[in-house]
């Protein structure tokens, strides 16, 4: 009996709330504690695997809770669950027969398994599965893998794709995050007349290529440096104000530590984050 | 006649006698004990054909369901989701204080198994002694907590509760693992004496692999659908005018 007095004794410590004396208050009291912890969670994980330093450089937004994934040239890491090897940045590039998005087999299959633990634990414990993936990509890390592994994340979550956040190093904000989205695996054909540009940049390691999807825009447009590509995306703003949102596709030698140097450039003209890695975007 | 009858009374007598010699307990050959493990297993059968049945009263009252809810918690912190914990860990604490809820929680999910163990075929293919591993998991939990940098004081000591309630309840309880041709594929049963025989207290569909759960074995991909699991849902719908559910932005904006 003594295990269980204690424990009993301990519970109620834990669960001591200020004032609130029922049990639905204290459970709720101790709850908003606990998730006050995240971000504590969060920075102690990403330092144990990489060091925020290596997060790429860039205040962005406040970090929402989630699930996290790291990945430097080493490995990739699904939290302290799974571990991917990575040979210089990329994965094995064996197509998971699954994945709309041809995406490798050992990031669809581990996510997979991921999220169907993650699954158990939300029948399990009554909880929401994770909604956000919270990527912390080391700077040097090839983009193309960091949209590998949100292809695979978004596939295998069951009921509907997660939101994304790419972790920035904020420095003395700490660590920030920028939201990103994911065009449709197998592409994304948007209906006559629903006004949709679909403006894409393909960043490669010299240049900028400027493109879209709505044949009213009509024209190919390179840009040499980051100056000259705000300069040309300001220009297309202008005759485009209510366009938010831009498309990245990546050459393999782009780090994410260019992508945010660019997406830092261009954000106030384009704050949206659209990865596109091969999936076509039609508005005919 | 008379001389006839009383020879044979005498055999019988003699054969009374070394009849009742036979029968007689020899000093030193006790009967063999059955291995607490087969009785688990035996038991755990027995209960999973009485929940195939349907019938409603396999769950016993009065047993240590308490300790094993610990146990399950205990494995929660060790390889549980961290946003996950902060959501819900308080909430299933106050459960965990009420020992009437902590039965609940068990009795409903015997009814929600019900319909797929039916058909499922599942087998018992191994005991493991679950005090041993109330320690190991414990020291885990533990362990990941401070790493993970959720390892506050107080959480620190509710695992030291935990860990002790659990050692203490399951400390001559096995772990049945069942391993099942259909959903729920696998599922382990928690299997506490109760005088003489074996009952069950709980059950998990998932055993963290350092505890010897052997993650590998089914096709994740086909469990992953699973009804049963309750990983499947149908999607949010996607809300009016955004580009799809990939991208939910205003259609306008991109």
């Amino acid at each position: 009996m003594a295990p269980t007095f204690l424990f009993v004794s301990v519970l109620s410590t834990f669960l001591a709330g200020a004032a609130p004396q029922d049990a639905q208050a204290r459970a709720t009291s101790a709850g908003y504690q606990e998730l006050r912890g995240f971000a504590t969670v969060l920075v102690t994980h990403v330092n144990r695997v990489m060091g925020t330093e290596h997060l790429p450089p860039f205040v962005g937004l406040p970090v929402p809770p989630g699930v996290i994934v790291t990945a430097d040239r080493s490995k990739v890491q699904l939290f302290d669950r799974f571990s991917i090897p990575l040979s210089n940045g990329v994965p094995d590039q064996t197509p998971a027969p699954a994945c709309r998005s041809v995406c490798p087999k050992v990031l669809f299959d581990t996510f997979l398994r991921w999220w169907f633990e993650m699954g158990i634990e939300s029948r399990a414990h009554a909880v929401q599965i994770p909604t956000t993936v919270l990527v912390a990509a080391h700077k040097d890390l090839p983009v193309t893998t960091l949209v590998e592994i949100a292809y695979a994340a978004a596939e295998t979550r069951p009921v509907q794709p997660p939101n994304f956040v790419l972790l920035t190093h904020g420095g003395p904000a700490g660590v920030r995050g920028i939201p990103f989205y994911l065009v449709r695996p197998g592409g994304l054909t948007l209906p006559p007349g629903s006004g949709v540009l679909g403006l894409t940049v393909t960043v490669h390691a010299d240049r900028f290529v400027i493109t879209a999807a709505s044949p009213r825009f009509g024209r190919t447009l390179t840009a040499r440096s980051v100056q000259e590509l705000v300069a040309m995306l300001r220009d297309i703003h202008r005759h485009h104000p209510n366009k938010q949102a831009l498309v990245y596709r990546f050459a393999p030698e782009v780090t994410v530590g260019n992508f945010v140097e660019t997406y830092g450039a261009v954000r106030d003209e384009f704050p949206v984050v659209v990865f596109g890695d091969d999936e076509p975007v039609q508005a005919p | 006649m008379q001389r006839g009858t009383v020879r044979n009374v005498s055999w019988g007598v003699a054969a009374l006698a070394a009849g009742l010699l036979a029968c007689k307990p020899k000093k030193d050959a006790e009967p063999p004990r059955p291995d607490p493990a087969d009785a688990a297993q035996r038991a755990a059968q027995a209960f999973v054909h009485c929940v195939e049945g349907g019938n409603t009263a396999c769950v016993r009252t009065g047993l240590p369901h308490g300790a094993f809810d610990a146990f399950f918690l205990l494995g929660w912190l060790a390889t549980g989701t961290p946003v996950a914990i902060l959501e819900g860990f308080s909430r299933e604490l106050v459960t965990h204080s009420d020992a009437r809820a902590v039965q609940g929680k068990f009795v409903r999910e015997v009814e929600r198994l019900a319909g797929a163990l039916r058909g499922a075929e599942c087998a018992p293919v191994g005991a493991q002694p679950m005090g041993p591993m109330a320690g190991q998991l414990a020291k885990a939990a533990d362990g990941r907590l401070r790493a993970i940098g959720m390892g506050s004081d107080d959480m620190l000591r509710v695992v030291e509760g935990l860990s002790a309630e659990a050692r203490e309840g399951l400390a001559e309880a096995f772990l049945v693992r069942f391993a099942c041709k259909r959903e729920p594929y696998q599922l382990y049963l928690a299997m506490v004496p109760e005088g003489v025989r074996y009952s069950a207290v709980g059950l998990m569909a998932f055993l963290p692999r350092f505890l010897g759960g052997d993650e590998a074995d089914f096709d994740v991909a086909e469990a992953a659908r699973s009804k049963t699991l309750g990983v499947t849902g149908s999607s949010a719908p996607v809300p009016d005018g955004t580009v799809d559910r990939y991208l939910p932005i205003p259609i306008e904006e991109f």
